[in-house]
């Protein structure tokens, strides 16, 4: 395995508790630069776990311990002097429900902008155009800003997610299970711009589909029982893996 | 979890491939008797068995293409499927190719030949093995068999020049043989060809057993 080049973000050994329970053992991956890199394993094998340990929204559990480096761009995200809010505004995430904020469209996207501090009206207006487009959601919705977001679709809810996501200048996006609650036409469009977000932005999905996981992402992580079992790219996992495991896993024998 | 349905189509699939593959042996075991014996009868029992291997080819094609659209089969599962679609156009070829030695033989018999080369026979008697080696890893998987396939593909093609060469020398000698020659001619690249797709079929079982390229050629 090559792959020391050009990491975001390289988890080394890291291990977590809830409380008493460890759900994380000795876990290491790289996260390569304008790639999506997948995890796949059975339920409560710590997939979202480990998706949340990236940005730090473990921290919001009580009884959440870490262990073990956690670098971002060479700097540990765990590290003292590490500054939580900028952490999450460079490594945004997308969960499996959408939740747009009950407001309108447009408020959904500026509301992070606003918090990280531009007031400027025009400059809003361009980062609220910019980032619906990237999302590829613009053209659905530049009719009905000023409507509420509850009233889109499931699947545009969570391209409108993404926006507001892109809207903040992220450099890493984390999908956990982002279309399993989506029909298969919303699942091929998140999908399809996933594809494209890669070019400018780096992306780790958490998906159950194998198919999904094979068809996007360019590296794999196959986990079980709080382990990375296997990491390789992904035509390597889903073709030809090196651990009988993930062979018997991903064919559906076990899980 | 693998669905029971799975399981079933799957190994359904691989039980008719298997038969498919012991067809084509027993094809081949006949042509190459047919030949060594210049039986008219043999070879027209394998010209007839030549329709089940079409119909088989298209059937085995058919529901491979069906497992995939159901089931999306993956990693040794995906392997399996796309090595028997891969392995069945190859038996299929050789199939073709037994008829091709069966309706040669029976041109022969007509013609009065009473015997064959000793240098064809082997090239038989090597094709036959060559494909066995294929059909019986299909079965058991133990791909260790396949460290001799490219030294009888070689052997073939050195049998094949000789055969070629001879058939010459006879027809310069006397030209009365040539119609004769040019069959045993034509035979020889039959089980020259048939030899090529039993290589080209192990280097697929190959693939599907252990997930890595070979060539055998
Ligand atoms: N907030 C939590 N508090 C305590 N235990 C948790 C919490 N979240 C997850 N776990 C436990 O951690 C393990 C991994 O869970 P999770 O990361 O959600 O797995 P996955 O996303 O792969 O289904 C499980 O045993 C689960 O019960
Ligand atoms: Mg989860």
């Amino acid at each position: 395995m090559v792959m020391i080049m050009d990491n975001v973000i390289d988890i080394q050994n890291v291990n977590l508790w809830y409380g008493d329970h460890q759900a994380l053992f000795d876990v290491s991956m790289p996260v390569q630069k304008n790639k999506v890199t997948a995890l796949i394993g059975p339920s409560g094998c710590g997939k979202s776990t480990l998706i949340r340990s990236i940005n730090r929204m473990n921290d919001l559990i009580d009884g959440c311990r870490v262990e073990g480096r956690m670098m971002f761009h060479g700097e540990d995200i765990y590290g003292p002097g590490t500054d939580v809010i900028k952490v999450r505004k460079k490594i945004g995430m997308i969960f499996q429900k959408p939740n747009p904020f009950p407001m309108s469209v447009r408020d959904n996207i500026t509301y992070g902008p606003k918090i990280h501090g531009i007031t400027d009206k025009d400059k809003l207006e361009e980062i609220l155009e910019k980032s619906l487009r990237e999302a590829a959601l613009w053209e659905e919705v530049k009719d009905r800003l000023d409507k509420s977001a509850m009233s889109l679709s499931g699947g545009q809810q969570q391209r409108l997610c993404i926006a507001r996501t892109l809207a903040v200048s992220p450099e890493v996006i984390l999908m956990d299970e982002p279309t399993s609650a989506l029909d298969p036409i919303a699942t091929s469009k998140i999908e399809d711009l996933i594809t494209e977000l890669v070019k400018e932005y780096t992306v780790v999905i958490v998906t159950h589909n194998m198919q999904q996981a094979a068809r996007i992402s360019d590296y794999t992580g196959f986990m079980y029982i709080g382990e990375m079992v296997e990491f390789d790219k992904t035509d390597k996992i889903f073709q030809n893996p090196s651990k009988e495991m993930t062979d018997r896993y991903i064919s559906g024998r076990f899980g | 979890m693998r669905m029971k349905r799975f399981i079933e189509d799957l190994n359904n699939l691989v039980g008719t491939t298997n038969g498919f593959g012991n067809l084509v042996l027993s094809m081949a075991e006949r042509s190459v008797y047919a030949m060594n014996n210049l039986d008219a009868e043999v070879a027209k029992s394998v010209m007839d068995d030549y329709a089940q291997v079409d119909y088989l080819d298209g059937l085995i094609e058919e529901e491979a293409l069906r497992i995939l659209m159901l089931f999306q089969p993956m990693v040794s599962d995906m392997r399996m499927v796309a090595v028997i679609l891969k392995t069945i156009t190859y038996m299929e070829r050789i199939g073709k190719y037994c008829y091709n030695v069966a309706k040669a033989v029976i041109y022969l018999s007509d013609a009065g030949v009473k015997r064959s080369y000793k240098n064809i026979s082997a090239m038989g008697e090597l094709a036959v093995d060559m494909i066995r080696m294929v059909t019986e890893t299909m079965k058991d998987r133990d791909i260790t068999r396949f460290e001799e396939i490219s030294a009888k593909d070689q052997k073939m093609d050195e049998l094949r020049d000789l055969v070629l060469n001879k058939s010459v020398e006879y027809m310069s000698r006397d030209p009365c043989c040539v119609d004769v020659c040019t069959y045993f001619i034509s035979i020889s690249k039959f089980f020259e060809r048939i030899g090529d797709h039993a290589c080209k079929s192990a280097e697929k079982i190959t693939y599907m057993v252990n997930g890595k390229r070979v060539n055998y050629n």
